[in-house]
This record gives C-alpha cells, structure tokens and sequence, in this order.
C-alpha cells in the first residue's frame, strides 16, 4: 500500500516528541483499509488525530507536520489512484482517432435524419396547443432588475425594482420581506418600487430579523466581508408570487485609496523585477521538467501529442504568471493588512526533563494512609479473630487506604531565574494537574525567603513564613524547593547564604522532610552559594535521577542521603 | 470451530452508527421508563464512534461541561439496539468496581448463620460455591453478555490518579481474573467503551495509548437551532429564534471575557431554560425576551456572571 507520506508523517510525529507506537502505525492502516479517511485530506487529518493526538497542545504539533508531510507529497492513500498508476495505458495512433472520430459522426447524422424527419406535425399540433395552454393561463409575475449586491461602507445605496408581468393588466405588488434596517422600500404600485437607503443609518423603514442576521453572520471576522441578506416578494392580484433574494455585500472604501509613495514605488518595482526573473527561471526550468512528461504519459497521450501538450502548456504557464505578476502588483499596492504567519512552534517540551516524567515522579510521591471511615473488610485480621477467640462475632473493617501526602513548593522566580521560568512553569503544572489539586501549595519567593512567600507569580499576595508554617495542617509534609542558590551567578554570596541557613533552621523545626532542586547541573555548584547550601540540605539537580532522589527524600525514604 | 468462525462474523458485523436514528417523542426507555431525547451528533463524532467500533478500542471524549458526552453512549446504545450499561466513577472508586463485587460479608454472615443451624438447605449450598457471591458491575456484565455491549465509564478524572492504568489489562486484553475463584472472564463480544472526561486532572499516558481521543465541540448556531427543534419539535418558530439569538449573544460574551478555560453557558442549560420558558405565553416571553434574559438562573450560575451579563 502506497502510504509513504502517512510514515514521513509518522516519523515527524515521533521524533516531535509524541509517544506513538508501531501499533498506532498499524491502526491508522487498519482504519484506511477499511475505508476510514480516504475522502479527502481533511478527512485523513481527522482520522490520524483521532488515533495519535491526545491533548490539545498536541493538536497544533499535528496540523503543522500534517501540512508539511501531506502537502508535499500530492499522493493521498486513495484506493482508486493506485490501479491507474499501476497500469500501463495503451499507445494510441493518431489514424485511430481520426477513424473514431468519423464513425461517431456518422451515427449522430442518422439520428438527426430520424428525428428531423420523424414526426414534424405532431411536434407542431404540440407546441400550438401548449401556446394555446400558456397564452390563456394568470403568468406568474418575476422581476427583471438585476439586483445591486455591494455598498460601500456609509455610502448610499440604490436599487430600483421592477417586476414584469406577461398578462399585462394585471396589478402588481411588490414588498419586502426581509432587508436590513438601513434600507427603506417604497412600492409605487405600478410594477416597480425603489430600494434606498444609507449604509449605517438607522432611519431605514425595513423589518429588521435579528436571526437571520446571526445565521448569515456567524463568520463575520476582518478578512471575510459581511453580508446583509435582502428577500423580496412580487404578487400579482391573482395570487401568483416571485421571489428575489439577493445578499449586499459590505466592502470598505479603503480598496479604491491608493498610498502613492517613493518607497511604494520601489517596493513595486521590486517586486516587479523579481517576479519576472523567477518566471524566466521557471519557464526555462519547464523545458526540462520530467514531472509533465510523466503525467502525461500516465493519462494515456499518444507520444505524437506530447511535444505540442508541452508547448501549449508552456504557453499557458507564461500566461498565467503574466496574471499572477498583474493580481500581485495590485493586491501589494492595496493590502494594508499582513498577516503574521506563526513560523514557529510552541513546544511545551523543556529539556533535561520532560513532562511526562515529571508526572511520573509526582505520582511517585505518595503516602498511602488508612483514613477515614473504615469500610473495608480484613479478611486476614478476621481470621485471625476468630482463630483468637472461639467464635466469630464481627468482621474487622479498615478504612481504604488514601493518599495522604502534603507537598509544599516554593519557586525561585525572576533575577537568576528568569532562564529557567519554562521549567518552573512545567513543575508547577504537572505538580498540581497530576491528581494533586488538595494537596499541593505553590509559593513564590525571591532570590531567597525572607518574612514574606508569595502565593501568585507577581508578588502580589504575601503570606508570612509563620503562618504558612503554623498552617500546615496535615503531619509529615513534604516540601521541596526550587531554585538554583546561587549557582547561576556562580559567586559566593555570604549573606545570600546566611538568609537561607535562617531560613531552613526554621522551616527544618515544623517539617520534616525537605529537598532542593537545583536546574544548574551539579558541576556548576563548587565554590558558589549553592555549593554551601547543599551541605545544609539534600540538594539534587533537576534531571530525572535528580527529581526521583528528591521525591524519595521527600517520601522519607532516603534517609539522610546527601546526594 | 464452526462456532468460532461465525462468532468472529458476528463481531465484525457490528452496524454502523449514524446519528440519524432518533427516537420518536415521549417513547420511553424499556428498562428503566425514563424519557428518551434526541441526540444530534456532529458528523465528525459520528466518524469517531465508527473508528472507535472498528478499531475496537475505547474512544475518550473531552468537551465542555453539559456538551452532551455522557449522552452520546446512550444515543448508540439505541441506535444499535444494544444493551446499555453505565459506571459512573467516584473518587473512591477502584478499577476492581467496575468489574465485579464480591460481598465478602454476606459470606461470613452465612457461615455464622450455618454454624448455629439456622440456614435453609439450598442456603448450605450456596455457601460452598463462592461464585454465588459474586455480583457482575458494568464491565463485568458487558464481558459476559451474549452480544455487543455499550459501555458508559463516566468522568474518570475524577479517580485516582492510578485508576486508568489500573484498567488497562481489561480493555487490552479484554479479560479479567475474578481471585475469589480464579475465575477467568473472557469477553465473548468486545464492547464498545465510551470514556467521558472533565479534564480536571491528566490521565496517564499509557491509558490515553490505548485509547482514541475527541474533543467534542460546542455546536455551531444552526446545529443548536437542530438540536432545539428536535427536543420541542411544537415550540413556535418565533419563541426559538429569538430565544436562540439572546443565548448566543450571552455565550459570545463570554467566550470573549473568559477565554476557552472559563465556564460558559453550555447545551444543556439551553434545553433546560427553553423548557422553562415554553411553560409560559408566548407573547408575555417574547416581550421579557427584549429586555433582560428572563430565568437567567438557569444560565448563569454563578454571582459574579449574573452581575455582569444580567444586571
């Protein structure tokens, strides 16, 4: 199966940092073989998001290598353009054509004869009585203006309505059903009536029907142009009616003003030059093009034919870039507004530590703690029971076992840390999205804590060490600390350090386990700051192994482990 | 062999959902007499069910809150003419509920009660054979049913964080060991699963593998305008449009002031407050409709909303 742009597509995925399988592969071709997604390219976007893309960051990682993977290659795994690539087309002559062509020719003129000859008075018998039929019969009404469908922008607008009747004396009414608020309509009760109005006023005398309004304006955005929706209605005394409903199209009057400067000028010019050396390019790259042959060729031409196919259309691509190179001078000298394609792609990915482990290594930190209401059965303290006492008189129940750990994080943020906002931001969010929203608290500090932490980012909403020390409600929290101590500077900072020492002396009496994380790596710390702190407190660097010892430290697992 | 074969047939035979089969008004569900309603789908979630029966993977919806996940399983159910089973996940909610219940009590209870000779002789035998105590969840029942099965596993963000991969082995392998009786249940017809989502916490990444993922979007203004005529098909054209027409206002208003993350007002508020406001005259509702939104306490749920989109 012919899918080498969906495994381009695949590859770019993976290597972009997306946690796919060789299994993801397989269902993606499970799912085309079964008739999934082979519509369109729309359709095959749809269905690998489905299968890969989990989450919505994910979502603009996709569309980007969708485009560039698919773009490039033309090919979409259809099922019906593989039979035609794979068969050889036969050779035609130019003698068989011309001999067709003559045959087909002939049974045509035979069938001209047979019905030119066939049955020339009933035809004639028909159309009278149908003329008959028609001339004595009420004719509907229609209108024969041709409706103006733009205004510009608090100009006037004018459209004068006429309606034409074939049964001549019959009266006609002409109303309107819907047209926007600006515009008003008079019927002069003769067949025509007039509809004006300024755009943006509100002096119209027009029903105005705010769900129509909604329905044709939902897409309404800077680019695409709003329309007001206009339906009108002739009768006549018989009752016959027609209708005309026409849209009026809202364009800004700044198209028609031209900024006339040196520097347009040149860009004009500019651009003009270049546009016609990148033609000449093209046009002499074209002679030698093999694409055009192949295709050609795969759509079943005669070779004879090749060389003036290649010709015309050499003619016609000289031609329409000689249209593009007009609509662009135009377009550039009138554009006012460009826009910002956004060439890059926010990775939330941040090395040295990704996201997904930093999630696992908060689930590692975990407490699990029999609290709460004991539900539960113990079979095995049950049994034991019994065994003790003779006789089974009740079953013993244990509360479920509920995770029970308290984190504290306290974040370094601005001065040194600014290089390192990303991870900080990444730690913070994992910390409280991976299931611990009651158990987390973030606090923000300075350099280091002194009297104040703060809950926002902005330093806005100060709490004092005491009393987020005395608060912290549950026993056995954990709390660990983020920042590099120094070590970015990499200058001894004595009083820095002695801030700190305070600091920690403090919080060491209300918690038990505390760990520092440090983003610089552990070489960087000797002779700084953070080379001092560590022996006051486990500090680890911020890699994997780094964050999997502070949690253990955090779990009071390790002990007094100064690593 | 034969019977195999025309098992794996039937598997494959699975029909295809469409969306379009919507139950008739007033027609009520068999099982529990509750009123059935309409469920207009979006094309795009109708391609993903039909991926999700194909693939026979579980599909994983996330969406705003009252976007009409829950009801989405219920809507195939139906349309498929499938038995419908719910698990509705609280936080203290073990993957092992979702399968089977053994009540280990009620055992005990029989011992005691067989040691003092106060037992019925069919109770004695009910005693030696633990598989009697055991009652069959939402999983477990759609693994042993003798035909396809939809599955409900509604808001699991909501459990621990564990929960999802506790349940892995099931939906992959799709069977379980009941360790009471080292029982083991194989699944006869692979179920189709719908996972719903509030996306309050992540799920772990070897779930979401597993699983195929939609978000499932608020409907466009004429999709709206469908799913209204379709719950009140005899409400007056005039009430829905302007009713439609204040309630997108107000949903405008808010995407702009709080952004994608902020609760706006959702579909499902929308059916209720309609459903209020048909109870009363048309022409009175017309006219309240002009000024403020009548019974916005149905839309607005929240003080600080009601301030500033109301007053």
């Amino acid at each position: 199966m012919d899918n080498l742009p969906l495994l381009e597509l695949f590859t770019r995925l993976r290597e972009a940092g997306l946690p796919l399988g060789i299994d993801d592969y397989q269902a993606v071709l499970q799912a085309l073989q079964a008739g999934f997604g082979l519509e369109n390219k729309a359709a095959l976007a749809r269905l690998c998001r489905t299968l890969w893309i989990k989450s919505a960051q994910d979502q603009k990682l996709f569309d980007y290598h969708f485009e560039k993977s698919i773009l490039n290659s033309n090919e979409l795994p259809q099922a019906s353009r593989l039979t035609t690539v794979n068969a050889i087309p036969e050779q035609v002559s130019p003698d068989d054509i011309v001999v067709e062509a003559y045959k087909t020719v002939r049974w045509s003129d035979y069938l001209v004869l047979l019905i030119s000859s066939a049955i020339p008075v009933g035809v004639f018998v028909l159309v009278f009585g149908v003329t008959i039929n028609i001339w004595r019969a009420n004719k509907v009404p229609i209108f024969i203006s041709k409706p103006i469908e733009q205004v510009e922008k608090g100009k006037l607008y004018r459209y004068q309505i006429k309606a034409y009747d074939v049964n001549r004396k019959d009266k006609l009414t002409i109303k309107a059903v819907t047209c926007p608020s600006w515009l008003s309509f008079k019927d002069y009760q003769n067949g025509t009536a007039v509809l004006e109005g300024t755009e943006g006023s509100e002096e119209g005398n027009c029903q105005y029907d705010p769900f129509e309004e909604l329905l044709n304006n939902r897409n309404v955005s800077p680019e695409k142009p709003k329309f007001y929706n206009v339906k009108l209605q002739v009768k006549d005394e018989h009752g016959a009616e027609s209708e005309q409903s026409f849209n009026i199209k809202l364009i800004n009057n700044n198209n028609t003003v031209r900024e006339v400067s040196i520097w347009s000028i040149i860009r004009d010019y500019a651009i003009a030059i270049s546009i016609l050396l990148t033609i000449t390019y093209v046009t002499l790259g074209r002679s030698k093009d093999k694409n055009t042959r192949e295709k050609n060729f795969f759509a079943g031409k005669s070779v004879s034919n090749n060389k003036r196919e290649q010709i015309q259309s050499e003619n016609s691509v000289i031609i329409n870039n000689e249209i593009k190179l007009a609509e662009t001078l135009i377009k550039t000298s009138q554009t006012e507004n460009i826009k910002h394609l956004n060439r890059f792609i926010q990775i939330i990915e941040y090395p040295p530590l990704s996201r997904r482990q930093m999630k696992q290594s908060w689930r590692y930190l975990r407490r699990m703690v029999q609290e709460g209401v004991p539900t539960e059965i113990d079979v095995e303290a049950t049994i034991n029971n019994i065994g003790r006492q003779g006789v089974f008189l009740e079953p013993v129940l244990v509360p479920c076992r509920i995770n029970r750990s308290k984190l504290v994080l306290l974040v370094d943020h601005d001065g040194s840390m600014i290089p390192f906002k990303n991870l900080s931001y990444q730690l913070t969010e994992t910390a409280m999205r991976g299931g611990r929203l009651d158990n987390t608290d973030i606090y923000y500090f300075h350099n280091c804590p002194i009297d104040y932490l703060y809950r926002d980012r902005y330093y806005q909403m100060p709490e004092t060490i005491e009393d987020i020390l005395n608060h912290l409600r549950l026993p056995h929290t954990s709390v660990l600390i983020f920042s590099d101590a120094g070590a970015a500077r990499g200058s001894f900072n004595p009083e820095r350090e002695e801030v700190t020492a305070q600091f920690l002396q403090q919080l060491k009496q209300q918690v038990r386990h505390i760990a520092w994380l440090n983003p610089i790596p552990r070489s960087r710390w000797l002779g700084t700051t953070a080379g001092k702190i560590a022996q006051l407190v486990p500090m680890f660097e911020l890699s994997r192994q780094g964050l999997h010892n502070a949690i253990a430290v955090l779990r009071g697992q390790s002990g007094n482990s100064r690593l | 062999m034969v019977g195999r074969m025309v098992k794996n047939l039937l598997r494959n035979s699975v029909a295809e959902y469409t969306g379009l089969v919507q139950p008739h008004p007033g027609e009520c569900d068999p099982k529990t007499g509750q009123l059935l309603y309409p469920y207009l789908p979006n094309p795009e979630l109708v391609e993903a069910v039909n991926l999700a029966i194909y693939l026979q993977r579980p599909l994983l919806l996330k969406g705003e809150p009252g976007c009409g996940k829950t009801q989405l399983a219920r809507a195939v159910a139906y349309e498929l003419g499938l038995d419908f089973k719910a698990w509705y996940i609280k936080s203290t909610s073990r993957a092992r509920d979702g399968l089977y219940t053994y009540d280990a009590v009620g055992r005990l209870r029989d011992a005691q009660l067989a040691a003092s000779n106060r037992l019925t002789p069919e109770q004695y035998q009910r005693i030696d054979n633990p598989a009697t105590y055991i009652t069959w969840n939402a999983l477990g029942e759609a693994f042993i049913a003798e035909q396809p099965t939809v599955v409900l596993i509604d808001e699991i963000d909501k459990a621990d964080i564990d929960f999802p991969n506790d349940l892995l082995l099931e939906l992959d392998q799709l069977f379980f060991i009941v360790s009471e009786t080292q029982e083991v249940i194989q699944a006869n017809f692979p179920p189709i699963v719908v996972i719903t989502s509030n996306d309050e916490k992540d799920l772990p990444d070897a779930f979401l593998r597993r699983c195929l993922f939609h978000y499932v979007e608020f409907p466009n203004v004429e999709q709206l305008f469908a799913i209204i005529n379709a719950h009140f098909p005899t409400e007056s054209e005039a009430l829905v449009r302007t009713a439609l027409t204040r309630f997108v206002e107000l949903r405008e208003k808010m995407l702009q002031d709080k952004g994608e993350a902020g609760k706006k007002v959702s579909t499902s508020e929308l059916i209720d407050w309609l459903r209020v406001l048909r109870r009363y005259p048309e022409d009175e509702i017309l006219s309240k409709l002009e000024g403020k939104i009548p019974f916005a306490g149905v839309l607005i749920k929240n003080w600080d909303d009601h301030k500033r989109y109301i007053q």
